[in-house]
């Protein structure tokens, strides 16, 4: 397995890059953690005639606070560096907690919190935490920097709002922090795999057991992470007991439109999906301040 | 002094941690290049055109071969020729598609390029054109009147069928408190070896002749098959094993890259290099496992087995690989249903059925896997039905260890083991009553603990006497070692199997020493090289210990005689016994009266200075034994897994493994354990992970291994082991082979051990691996059922 | 530039480098073809099974997933590196003692994720260990004994790379 034939540039600013994608646009790809994009060249199911690898390009990996609380991420941040941040673990916990389960330690080594989000998969994590959060993606091209908010950005399975010619260069977070509780989990064969069914909620909760506002995601069930609004206005006002997470967990699996693979039928993930949202939201409102399960 | 099996030094694993492996991709050749395979897009297609001339225009491309160029010099193998095997039906199969292809991935042709990109460029501006045929995708499908046939000759796609069995099942059934039928699918699976094949062909013209690289477990056999392909005289082939990186089965013989390569070489006169990367692994090597067997079972009240009636179908996929490949399965599977119980009347149906799929060959555990989970899954399910203890119900079908050697209604010899006892000891080991409990207690909690019970036989190193009870002619069946002393002492031995993973070079060497009474240090094995090793079997069916270890013992006692005979002109003509330790050869009277086993060694080379032999006396000391093991041996084994279910979600946790193995006499514990441990984690892939699919016209879906999957570090619960002994009366030692054991064990008391998880739900488990989506399935028909 | 080929000049093992490479080679091959380092293995080249693996300017990465022009400027440790001369490191006599290799495919890369592992982690539970060594398959062994290996490694003085030879 080896790769086809490919035009290589490695430029060393932003400049250079955004201008060979405006010049190639769809003829070319973008190289990054090569987590994602080597095993596609290797096995021919990607044959760009263009190659840019932006390893080269300074001032894309940072992780640094914005002034609501939150966090802008460079680009090509390395996801091992979103795992060990205390900044991460602090201002956006379900962030650092889903980190691990993200394949295994020398994939997010190499792999970047950019490549992964502008890859989309449906059933990745990183995709999955931005659009819980309500994250923004600040896409720059050779004329232009615009920003888009999460919601607008997965589109399809391995597809995003990104314009040929544009390089997703930020990842901007909100705090969720004090005041959030949260709870991510999925259900894999096997740990580090894709999730079959994933599911990221985030809560604030008043003192006396009534929720405020619920953020209910789900992953791997779709083209791309999918909010059950449904749901998360049944929660919304309500004092949350079993039966109404019950009933909560119903409402996921009716909203859920699931496909069928290898390895999952839609029943299954209809199904699952339901009861995983129910365990996020229990490890959310159990632990205080949110937890996963396994 | 052999040493101790924790002490040794194993120059195998010596070299691997220092990265200074030979593997077959390591190898380099002066004006070597690499070739790469056309594949087959279509399940089923004739080929109506080849068009290479873009292809060869590449620059770096270099050649190319097609079908027509090799058809007219090779013969086919016949997996299933008259006379080599009675059950079988004859088809040829030749080293490549003559003018149509039978399965997706089947390679057409072969091209040769300066760099293995180039080579893969060419593939890509290759174009076949093909007529499409209907295509069979399982057995179902093959079996039905009118459906086409994959081979020129054959009047349908049943390539094997045998029927067999012993007693009186209609009176069984007659006599039944219970009769249980029930039909069981077993998914495709494939061995998955970290390093996949590869080849490298030389072909020399000045000298006619060819050496063949290869990443093999059977390098004689190998060049056997090159030689009748290609129709060369034996000693116009040479194979060789460098170092292979696994291969559980299916790095055996008989694959057409390796012809085509051949042909490619002698064509281009430049050694060339084939490596198989993984999608072509999964895609078009050898699969396995895939079968329907449908039982009815004759139960008596008090949970003893009267009688079984089997059909076992296996989906063989487009080719048999060899002379047993057609039986291989069928049979093994047919007869492994009895298992380990006094069961007296026994009736199968096995079937091999060809369908439009990657063709089939061995992964450990062959046949055996799916007998055991067919027969473990019936105690379980008669325990169930006289709401008995599983364990209980076993005993009360075991064998009893006086009764052996036993000779089973499904044409097995048992030869020792104590299975009652290896129960006994596993339940001690587990601690099972408080495993119940526990059980109970999460039960009370609503969680959902099991316990999975499998007891059963392994059968190993297969002799040439059961290959042709089974009526299969022309596979040798003995290894050989060729045992040689220089003339300063230092020993090699060449035997004719072919590590690959299973330590020979050490474990071997360890005997060598031990059988001689010389230091570890002294010997050395040689393996992998048809022009340096003894003809024989090879490495397969967990024979080596039994065979190749046979053929070490055979020659090392003749070469130990006549030591001890030249040892006496050093020994002022000593009449008494003598012996060997610490590489001495002394008197046993008067040990103080000795000769070192290397001054002994010079004399038969005439280096001595103290001796000289009388002329009488053949110079040097070199021996050639064989082994043909008189009857297959059988270890035995019980296994227990404790797993956790969560029926919301499907997820199986593996909590706790217990292993109590009987491989006979132990030859090296270190090894052993590493095989059973390292046997029962690919078990356990095989009953919770592994599944290759297909879709409907023949496609694989799991062509890669984010899709096949096997398990890791995470999927491995704690092992604990404990071997005990029943030596074989058959074999040189009383050793049996322990290969496939822990796999066989795992398959089965994992699937058990969820099944009784998921006991307040009634659950029908009949078909592995249960994955979340399957045992999540699994609960709801129950549920439905309801 | 356009040319198909690169040069790339890189430190490997503590010894320089510097070769013009095609650029759609992966660094995998590179090490294996032109510097006849042949201990890193290719077991998938799709990033799944940890053969692979290597250090790259000190983190463990699975060399088929990076092309060889990415390594340019690069100092990396191959399996070949871990020894100093003929005398292994103790993680390399611990793989022995505990019989954690079988046919020995899948050795270097778990000797360098164990390395690797063992510099971020040099205290772990024997989760840890089995979570570190999670990207990586071995078919032969059942994980168990590479698991105590490292465990014991881990027990000793901290790991080190070898010092450059002196002339």
């Amino acid at each position: 397995m080896k790769p086809a034939k490919f035009e290589y540039f490695a430029p060393t600013s932003l400049a250079e890059a955004l201008e060979l994608l405006e010049e190639h646009g769809d003829d070319a790809k973008v190289l990054a953690g090569g987590q994602s994009l080597m095993p596609m060249l290797n096995m021919r199911l990607a044959l760009p005639e263009v190659v840019v690898d932006i390893n080269r390009i300074p001032g894309l990996d940072y992780i640094s606070p914005t002034p609501d609380g939150g966090l802008a991420i460079g680009a090509l941040t390395r996801q091992r560096s979103v795992e060990r941040s205390d900044a991460v673990l602090e201002r956006i916990p379900v962030l650092a907690a889903a980190m691990p389960s993200i394949g295994h330690f020398q994939i997010r080594n190499r792999g970047t919190v950019g490549g992964s989000i502008s890859h989309a998969d449906p059933a990745a994590e990183l995709p999955a935490i931005c659009f819980a959060l309500d994250g923004e993606l600040v896409l720059s091209s050779a004329s232009n920097q615009r920003v888009l908010k999460a919601e607008n950005f997965f589109m399809s399975p391995l597809t995003t709002a990104i314009e040929p010619g544009e390089l997703l260069t930020e990842i901007r977070l909100p705090d969720r922090s004090q005041g959030w509780r949260w709870g991510f989990q999925e259900v894999c064969r096997r740990q580090g795999d894709f999730a079959m069914v994933g599911a990221v909620s985030l809560l604030q909760m008043d003192g006396g057991g009534v929720c405020r506002s619920a953020c209910i995601t789900m992953f791997g069930v779709a083209g791309a992470p999918v909010r059950i609004r449904r749901a998360e206005e049944a929660l919304a006002g309500e004092r949350i007991d079993d039966n109404l997470l019950g009933d909560v967990s119903k409402i996921v699996s009716e909203e859920l439109d699931p496909d069928s693979d290898i390895h999952a039928s839609a029943a299954y993930r209809k199904e699952v999906g339901g009861v995983i949202a129910r365990r996020t939201l229990e490890a959310a409102i159990n632990s205080g301040k949110g937890g996963d399960g396994a | 002094m052999s040493q101790s099996d924790e002490d040794i030094s194993r120059p195998e694993a010596s070299r691997m941690v220092r990265g200074r492996g030979r593997f077959l991709d390591d190898i380099k050749l002066p004006g070597m290049c690499y070739a790469a395979f056309v594949r087959s897009l279509h399940a089923h297609a004739y080929i109506t055109g080849i068009h290479v001339d873009e292809a060869l225009k590449i620059p770096g491309a270099i050649a190319v071969i097609t079908p027509e160029e090799v058809l007219p010099h090779v013969e086919p193998v016949r997996p299933a020729a008259p006379g080599s095997s009675d059950f079988a039906r004859p088809y040829d199969r030749y080293p490549v598609p003559p003018g149509k292809v039978v399965f997706v991935g089947e390679p057409i042709l072969v091209v040769a390029a300066e760099t293995p990109h180039i080579a893969e460029d060419m593939l890509d501006a290759i174009t076949i054109d093909y007529e499409p045929i209907e295509a069979v995708t399982d057995v179902d499908q093959s079996l039905a009147p009118g459906a086409p046939t994959l081979h020129q000759g054959m009047a349908d796609n049943i390539v094997f069928f045998r029927e067999f069995g012993g007693g009186d099942t209609d009176k069984a059934f007659q006599q039944a408190d219970l009769v249980l039928e029930k039909t069981f699918n077993f998914p495709r699976q494939t061995a998955v070896p970290l390093e996949g094949r590869g080849v490298i062909a030389s072909y020399d013209r000045g000298q006619d002749h060819l050496t063949v690289w290869t990443s093999t477990r059977a390098p004689h056999q190998s060049r056997s098959v090159f030689a009748t392909v290609m129709r060369l005289p034996e000693y116009g082939v040479r194979v060789i094993g460098p170092d292979t990186g696994g291969e559980f089965g299916i790095k055996g013989t008989g694959y057409p890259e390796a012809i085509m390569l051949s042909f490619l070489s002698k064509k281009i006169d430049r050694p060339v290099k084939w490596v198989e990367d993984r999608m072509e692994n999964l895609l078009a090597c050898a699969h396995a496992h895939e079968q329907r067997v449908e039982v009815s079972v004759a139960a008596k009240g008090d949970g003893t087995v009267l009688g079984i009636r089997s059909k076992v179908l296996v989906d063989q996929g487009a080719h048999c690989l060899g002379p047993t490949s057609a039986g291989l399965e069928p049979m093994t599977t047919g007869q492994s249903i009895v298992g380990p119980y006094r069961i007296e009347n026994y009736h199968c149906e096995a079937y091999g059925i060809l369908t439009n799929k990657c063709p089939g060959g061995p992964y450990r555990g062959v046949g055996t896997v799916q007998g055991v989970f067919v027969i473990e899954r019936i105690m379980d399910m008669i325990a169930q039905a006289f709401d008995m203890d599983p364990a209980e119900v076993r005993d009360r079908n075991f064998i009893q260890p006086h009764e052996l050697p036993y000779e089973t209604v499904a044409g097995r010899l048992y030869d020792s083991g104590d299975y009652p006892g290896s129960l006994e000891k596993l339940l001690q080991l587990s601690e099972y009553q408080d495993l119940r409990l526990a059980q109970q207690r999460a039960r009370a909690n609503g969680e959902h603990l099991g316990i999975g019970i499998s007891c059963f036989v392994e059968h190993t190193s297969t002799g040439s006497q059961d290959y042709h009870k089974r009526g299969v002619y022309g596979l040798p069946a003995f290894d050989s070692a060729t045992i040689q002393v220089d003339p300063r002492g230092n020993i090699t031995a060449a035997v004719s199997a072919q590590s690959t993973g299973q330590n020979h070079e050490s474990v071997f060497a360890n005997l060598v020493a031990r059988e001689l009474g010389v230091p570890y240090a002294t010997v050395k094995i040689i393996e992998g090289d048809t022009d340096a090793t003894p003809f024989g079997s090879g490495t397969g069916v967990s024979r080596s210990a039994v065979s190749t270890g046979g053929a070490i013992r055979l020659a090392a006692q003749d070469i130990k005689q006549k030591v001890l005979e030249l040892a006496r002109f050093f020994l002022e003509n000593e009449e008494g016994e003598l012996d060997i330790a610490g590489g001495e050869v002394f008197v046993k009277a008067d040990p103080a009266r000795r000769v070192s086993f290397a001054r002994v060694a010079a004399s038969a080379y005439d280096a001595s200075r103290e001796v000289s032999l009388p002329e009488n006396i053949e110079r040097g000391l070199r021996v050639t034994r064989s082994f043909d093991p008189p009857h297959q041996v059988f270890g035995n084994g019980a296994h227990l897994a404790v797993v956790r279910v969560t029926p919301e979600t499907g997820v199986v946790k593996l909590e706790k493994y217990f292993v109590v193995e009987d491989c006979g006499t132990i030859m090296d514990h270190v090894v052993v354990e590493g095989q059973v441990v390292g046997a029962v984690a690919m078990g356990i892939g095989n009953a919770l992970l592994e599944e290759l699919r297909y879709d409907e016209g023949g496609q694989l879906l799991t062509g890669s291994l984010m899709d096949y999957l096997v398990p890791t570090s995470m999927d491995i619960p704690e092992i604990q082991t404990l071997h005990t002994e029943s030596p074989s009366p058959f074999t040189e030692g009383g050793v049996k082979g322990v290969g496939e054991a822990g796999t066989v064990g795992a398959y089965t008391a994992v699937a058990n051990a969820v099944a009784d998880a998921l006991l307040p739900f009634s659950v029908e488990l009949t078909e592995p691996p249960v994955g979340p989506e399957r045992v999540w399935n699994m609960i709801k028909m129950a549920q439905g059922n309801r | 530039m356009t040319s198909a080929d690169r040069n790339v000049k890189l430190t490997v093992n503590g010894k320089e480098y510097e070769s013009s490479v095609e650029v759609r080679k992966t660094l995998a091959d590179f090490l294996r073809d032109e510097l006849d380092l042949t201990g890193t293995h290719l077991g998938c080249e799709h990033g799944v099974c940890g053969a692979c693996t290597i250090l790259f300017n000190g983190d463990a990465v699975r060399s088929c997933l990076m092309l060889a022009v990415q390594a340019d400027g690069a100092d990396l440790t191959t399996v070949e590196g871990l020894a100093q001369g003929d005398d292994l490191n103790a993680l390399q006599l611990a793989f022995q003692e505990n019989h954690a290799l079988q046919c020995g495919f899948c050795t270097p890369g778990m000797l360098m994720t164990a390395f690797a592992f063992l510099q971020d982690t040099p205290d772990p539970t024997e989760e840890q260990v089995k979570e570190g060594i999670s990207g990586n398959i071995c078919r032969c062994t059942g994980y168990a004994p590479i698991i105590q290996a490292i465990l014991q490694t881990s027990k000793g003085p901290a790991l080190v790379l070898p010092t450059k030879d002196e002339g």
